[in-house]
């Protein structure tokens, strides 16, 4: 145990990583507390995955440091790291049982036999896979392996368990078990995971902290909650959720979205409005709200749970609308009508454009 | 249904044909030879063992003397032949293809002409011993390197090399990075992952490269002849000497269905060692 | 970690020198005045081809390995591929042990072969002859093409036909217009394969020709007859169309293992 609880488990600081002349980090600070599920949230070539293969060991920084509990491990490889790994893909030795494959780590670390056989059995147990453990990875299911491959890293009792795109090779329905699955093991086994994946709704439905990277750097860190709520910038915004990104000029402070200004601190630079497609009402007559805008309904699009309505408004920007059933049903709306957009001013949020 | 399986048979035909009449009719005509006996330079069908019998006495040193020789060559073949796949694989980053290209071109370099070149390689006035000699390293050439079992195994290893990278290398492309970068992961150090993730993987691999070294080098009579000297007799002058300068090819083909039979059971011996060795390694 | 990597830098150049230095030599000495293969190489000089080239050995063994190198080649893409679309056609386990099966004459001793081969000829009094060295290099050159073509057609994907069936392309059209393109480049790189294969055959060629003359055969004789030098030359030049082929070959098969 650490003598200060509040100090990070794990820190990086000024880590940077280029290949060839291409640059994959840029200098990015990272702290992760005992206990976070972490999110590395990112489109493709972000450097998320770079990133967390610094953090395992497979790759060295080109500068900065990498400390877990205060100690310095930037120079230390994968095999004596406390930290473990789920491969993308799973990584199983093919030529291994399920059992040999939890029991190898312990191997490894020279734990006999009879020492290991009952961690490898409790964990067998607690990943659902005790039925499996005699068969080899080629005779399993994606979802099966992903358990084995789970139960591999977590008999080590890392300090961090870092997994690569966890639920990438699974289909829908077993991506959505796997998921409150992974949360409630987190939750059981107290330990601390960060995960790194391109699926933002993934992200959210895993992790309590989200780094959101983009080229390199770490945009925007905090809570599920918080980067849905207020992104930092538009990339943010347009990756977590569906969202609504109009363009605007922001001049001494105010501004001007049709015939409404808005008030806005910073200098005057393009900026753009971003507002999610719940929060907007769509009305008939003009009605009193924060914002509104005059526009026209180019598509109604039946989405299951919900209508999405697409609307072209006065400014030629195209807004998306998700309403309930209930209001396509009153008879009014229909494509080509003139409807009034209007959405609250602390639903929508001035973002600096990326 | 019926028509495309009758035609795929058709289309396999003509190959087929030609792998009876020009492998499997002589191979099983060079066995029923085998028991067969010459007089006054004429072939009698007959159901002898003599012929056996000879390989077992006579030949049994030969025989002995070939299997451990091309046993050796195999063995060191197979090594080197790991050792350069395995560099090409994980440790020659972007050279790794031009290492490949290089190896495989000299795959077909003349198979005659190699010998030849060892022969003026070797020599003791050969370029290795005036390299040698001139380094310091040794005051008189030696005069073993060549005409000696030596020459021999050197000789068989440049040629075989080639095709024992062939089929290891292949493995080794086979096995995935995520299982090694897994192991690591797990603690294992490099010779760890090497036996426990790597060698059971490539098992048809390492044993293909090394049966084909040994059967190649275990018939050879043309390296022998050439640079291994008067005392070097492998099997395959001895056949070669029964079928074309005794004219006695009953005892020349039991000699070979000898040769072969003790060839293949010393691969099985291998395998069998191989997957042993491997699993008392591991635990 | 650097020891590490200097010691495999090191195997690697002993290897490739290994490899290399004999093939090099050979080519060195065969453009040097020194008749004895020993250093120094002497003046540069043409002679050794030039006295290659007097004799009427030379054209003879020239012409002979072209016309079974050629016929080899044709058959062996011929057959080979018609038997890899066989196979394909068969089903994965009985075509992966007729692969196996009919590459077995490749791990076979040469001379194993090659005297069973001669005796079969000679109890069946079949004259040697072109007749009898083709088919038997065929017998372990077409493993090459059945190997190569077999893992080609067997990692295609089955879609590319149907769509060219829903297109209305009848199976002659698709072998013409889809499956031969595809297949083109492994296939003329597996034919070269076994062209150099049969080039480089010296024991069942030697078995199995009866009276003429080859490139192998004819380096045989100088071997053992005398220490004629012009020998590098002819190595030279076996070397040459044999590394050509390969090299072409190689770069056509894409080989990456």
């Amino acid at each position: 145990m650490p003598s200060t609880n509040d100090a990070p488990l794990l820190r990086l600081t000024g880590v940077t990583k280029a290949f060839g002349s291409q640059t994959a980090l840029q200098p990015l600070d990272l702290s992760v507390a005992r206990g976070d599920f972490l999110a590395l949230l990112g489109p493709s070539g972000c450097g998320k995955t770079t990133l967390l293969r610094i953090i395992g060991g497979f790759l060295s920084p080109d500068k900065g440091t990498v400390e877990i509990d205060g100690r310095d491990i930037t120079a230390i490889g994968p095999e004596h790291r406390p930290i473990n790994m789920v491969f993308q893909g799973y990584g199983l030795f093919p030529h291994m049982t399920v059992r040999e494959n939890v029991g190898y780590g312990l191997k490894i670390a020279g734990h006999a036999r009879d020492k290991r056989e009952p961690q490898v059995n409790a964990m067998l147990e607690m990943m659902h896979i005790a039925t499996l453990a005699d068969r080899l990875p080629g005779e399993l299911s994606g979802g099966q392996q992903q358990r084995v491959a789970l139960a591999r890293a977590l008999v080590m009792k890392p300090s961090v368990l870092l997994l690569d795109e966890p639920l990438a090779a699974l289909d829908l329905q077993l991506r959505k078990s796997m998921q409150s699955e992974l949360r409630n093991l987190h939750r059981e086994i107290g330990g601390t995971f960060i995960c790194v994946t391109h699926d933002q709704s993934e992200a959210i439905g895993l992790a309590n902290r989200i780094a959101v990277m983009n080229a390199g750097r770490i945009v925007q860190e905090g809570t599920p909650e918080d980067i849905y709520k207020r992104p930092a910038n538009t990339f943010v915004a347009g990756f977590i959720g569906d969202s609504n990104i109009l363009p605007l000029m922001r001049r001494s402070g105010v501004c001007t979205l049709a015939s409404n200004s808005i008030a806005s601190d910073g200098p005057d630079a393009q900026v753009a409005m971003m507002v999610r497609p719940t929060d907007i009402q769509l009305s008939e007559i003009k009605p009193t709200a924060d914002i509104c805008v005059p526009g026209q309904v180019a598509d109604i699009v039946f989405m299951g749970d919900h209508v999405k309505f697409v609307v072209v408004i006065e400014t030629g920007d195209t807004l998306a609308v998700h309403r309930p059933h209930a209001e396509c049903d009153t008879g009014w709306i229909g494509r080509g009508v003139p409807v009034f957009a209007s959405w609250s001013r602390n639903d929508s949020h001035v973002l600096d454009r990326t | 249904m019926r028509d495309a399986r009758l035609r795929a048979i058709a289309a396999v035909m003509p190959s087929l044909l030609v792998w009876i009449g020009f492998f499997l009719a002589p191979l099983v005509y060079l066995f029923i030879v085998s028991f067969w006996r010459v007089r006054q330079y004429r072939l009698v069908t007959d159901a002898t063992l003599d012929n056996y019998i000879a390989a077992g006495s006579e030949y049994q040193h030969a025989i002995l003397f070939t299997v451990v020789l091309a046993g050796f060559v195999g063995l060191l073949t197979t090594v080197l032949a790991f050792a350069l796949a395995y560099l090409i694989r994980f440790h020659a980053g972007r050279f790794g293809n031009a290492l490949l290209l290089t190896v495989l071109t000299t795959l077909f370099g003349g198979y005659l002409v190699k010998i030849y070149a060892w022969k003026g390689l070797l020599g003791s006035d050969g370029i290795v011993n005036r390299a040698l000699l001139e380094t310091g390293l040794i005051s008189q050439p030696i005069t073993w390197l060549l005409y000696s079992p030596i020459a021999v195994v050197i000789t068989l290893v440049s040629f075989l090399l080639p095709y024992a990278v062939l089929p290891i290398n292949a493995a080794l492309r086979g096995i995935a990075d995520a299982p090694i970068e897994a192991a690591r992961d797990l603690g294992a150090r490099p010779v760890r992952i090497l036996i426990d993730v790597i060698l059971p993987q490539c098992e048809r691999g390492v044993l293909t490269a090394f049966a084909l070294a040994f059967f190649i080098s275990a018939g050879d009579y043309v390296t022998p002849q050439l640079v291994g000297g008067p005392e070097t007799f492998m099997i395959g002058n001895f056949i070669q000497s029964q079928y074309v300068n005794r004219m006695n090819a009953p005892i020349g083909s039991a000699l070979a269905v000898v040769t072969m039979l003790a060839t293949l059971a010393a691969v099985a011996l291998v395998s069998f060692l191989y997957r042993r060795a491997l699993r008392a390694c591991s635990t | 970690m650097t020891a590490r990597s200097l010691g495999w830098s090191i195997f690697g150049t002993l290897m490739v020198a290994f490899l290399v230095a004999p093939l090099v030599l050979v080519v060195a000495f065969s453009f040097g005045e020194n008749p004895h293969a020993t250093l120094p190489f002497g003046e540069p000089t043409l002679k050794w081809y030039r006295k290659l080239f007097a004799g009427d050995e030379f054209w003879n063994a020239l012409y002979n390995s072209a016309v079974i190198t050629l016929s080899v080649g044709l058959l062996s893409a011929v057959l080979g591929t018609a038997a890899a679309f066989g196979f394909v056609a068969l089903g994965k386990r009985l075509s992966e042990a007729g692969v196996r099966l009919v590459s077995l004459p490749v791990m076979l001793p040469p001379l194993v072969l090659a005297l069973a081969l001669a005796s079969a000829f000679s109890a069946t009094r079949i004259p040697l002859g072109f007749g009898t060295v083709v088919p038997s290099h065929l017998v372990f050159t077409q493993p090459f093409v059945i190997l190569v073509i077999y893992a080609r057609l067997a990692a295609f994907d089955h879609a590319l036909f149907d769509s060219a069936r829903d297109l209305g392309a009848s199976r002659a059209q698709i072998f013409l217009t889809i499956t031969l393109p595809l297949i083109a480049p492994s296939l003329i790189g597996a034919t070269l394969l076994a062209m150099a294969v049969s080039l480089d055959d010296f024991v069942i060629t030697f078995f199995t020709i009866g009276g003429g003359m080859t490139f192998s055969t004819l380096i045989w004789g100088m071997l053992r007859t005398s220490l004629d030098p012009s020998i590098n030359a002819l190595g030279t030049l076996v070397l040459a169309a044999t590394l050509g082929l390969s090299i072409v070959a190689l770069k056509l098969t894409n080989y990456r293992g």
